[in-house]
């Protein structure tokens, strides 16, 4: 039988490799992989000019009808607003017709400011923001090269989108830092008004264990389920959290996109400011070269990434998972959980996670809020139903 | 040292379920069966007097009449 492979939707172009901060926790700048070091700083016009190309080629070899065209780095911004928008539009003109381009830059936000945003907006190119939370002490980690907090700019960019380009604001995605309290760093982050947020397991693997983790559950997961409650029970829905959303999803048997849960295929791939691709960048942290594949724009299409060992184990679903994982009977909504915290140095990455004990805990959390909810109602509406056929209704039409 | 030489290569498949078993990783935790709430229609879940999950499962509705846009999935970025 022919291999099916989930063609690419999600293509990271790191338009720049370089970042002017130097985040204590960076899994690029801070890890055990330094091949950013041999990269042009910088991609060049040729690389930009092909990598389009290749998207183009393979959205057209694949029939999509829609596709997420990502703007990384690095700090992406470093390559100017303009050289965004230029290859954006390229992007989007190769592209099939019939085929929607979503075009999003993730930044620190320390380099957002009115203009910038201004070109942004103009090429239809959404933001979204890195930051760990919404006070200066939850970002202590995140500061520039001379040690100085990044919070003041960041925060400062972070309140312009809000306050200026909500439609641009694509949503926050924060690290999280167990040392703070849960709640409260939510509840900063609401102040920023993001339509979305993400809540980001620190990288880390069984041989590099994550800050903090006892293997017990409750760190991480316990953080984790009190922000689900503070979420859960606020009456609306506040902002949309990922991780959230995509749990009560997979819960309920549905479909889920996120690589942190689930067992769909993942549709990511990398081009470096070299032209090189890679899987995603997130593997440095097991290793130097993990995310390698040998292959480039310039001389190769992304259906040979396809085909690289790496990106199939990470479309094979339960089949890739170690035999305990694909025993357990959570497996369908942890999927394994994050690729990269599966690591261990000697054994690879068929491992239950690093976070297996948390995502336990978070998971039979929200199945246990998700149930509750739905059993109160469904006895309520037993209990109205009971009484209505042995009550008889007022004139005025409720129940005396 | 190039990644090709090791032997924990990106794909898993020189992994601890190797002959190296009595290393291998047990998981943790309540390794229970969860409630199966699969059980749930999204029709039956519409009647839930929960305003936050009836904007959740809106978007899950509108996500399952377009599957081949679903594109959110990427940890590190939005």
């Amino acid at each position: 039988m022919a291999e099916q492979h989930a063609p690419f939707r999600q293509f990271i172009v790191k338009v720049h490799g370089r970042c002017n901060l130097a985040c204590r926790y960076c899994y690029l700048y801070e890890g055990p992989d330094d091949t950013w070091r041999g990269r042009p700083a910088a991609a060049p016009p040729e690389v930009l000019d092909r990598t389009a190309s290749r998207i183009a080629e393979h959205a057209r070899a694949h029939g999509l009808t829609a596709l997420s065209l990502i703007l990384h780095g690095g700090e992406p911004l470093l390559a100017g607003a303009e050289t965004l928008g230029r290859f954006t539009a390229l992007v989007r003109d190769r592209a099939p017709a019939g085929c929607t381009v979503r075009a999003v830059v993730q930044t620190n936000a320390t380099l957002l400011t009115e203009p910038r945003l201004a070109i942004l907006a103009r090429h239809r190119i959404g933001v979204g923001i890195s930051l760990d939370g919404g006070l200066p002490a939850h970002n202590a980690r995140r500061v520039d090269h001379a040690g100085r907090p990044s919070w003041p700019a960041a925060a400062r960019g972070a309140r312009l989108v809000a306050d200026r380009f909500p439609e641009s604001y694509a949503g926050i995605l924060a690290v999280v830092d167990v040392t703070q309290d849960p709640v409260q760093t939510y509840e900063s982050l609401l102040a920023l008004r993001p339509p979305a947020l993400d809540l980001l397991l620190p990288h880390g693997n069984w041989s590099e264990p994550p800050p903090h983790w006892d293997g017990t559950g409750t760190v991480y997961g316990g953080w984790l389920c009190t922000v689900f409650d503070r979420w859960w029970k606020a009456g609306r829905r506040e902002t949309r959290v990922r991780l959230f959303e995509e749990c009560i999803a997979l819960l309920l048997g549905l479909p889920a996109i996120t690589e942190a849960l689930g067992l769909q295929p993942f549709d990511a791939v990398v081009v470096e400011t070299d032209g090189a691709i890679e899987q995603v960048d997130s593997l440095k942290s097991a290793y130097e070269g993990a995310a390698r594949t040998g292959l480039d724009v310039f001389r190769h299409g992304f259906d040979e990434a396809l085909r690289h060992p790496g990106v199939r184990a990470r479309q094979a679903g339960a089949t890739a998972l170690a035999e305990q994982c694909r025993a357990c009977p959570l497996v369908s909504v942890c999927g394994g959980g994050h690729y990269v915290h599966r690591y261990r140095a000697g054994h690879g990455f068929r491992n239950p996670s690093v976070y297996c004990a948390d995502l336990q805990r978070f998971i039979r959390h929200v199945a246990t809020r998700l149930g509750a909810t739905a059993s109160a109602t469904t006895a309520t509406s037993a209990m109205a139903t009971a009484v209505a056929a042995v009550v008889p209704s007022s004139p005025e039409g409720g129940i005396p | 040292m190039d990644s090709s030489d090791r032997t924990d290569s990106a794909d898993g498949t020189e992994s601890a379920d190797g002959a190296d078993g009595a290393d291998r990783v047990e998981p943790t935790g309540d390794l229970s069966a969860l409630p199966d709430l699969t059980e749930l229609s999204l029709a039956e879940l519409a009647t839930v007097q929960h305003p936050l999950l009836q904007e959740v499962l809106a978007d899950l509705r509108e996500r399952a009449r377009r599957p081949s846009e679903m594109l959110w999935g990427w940890a590190n970025s939005f």
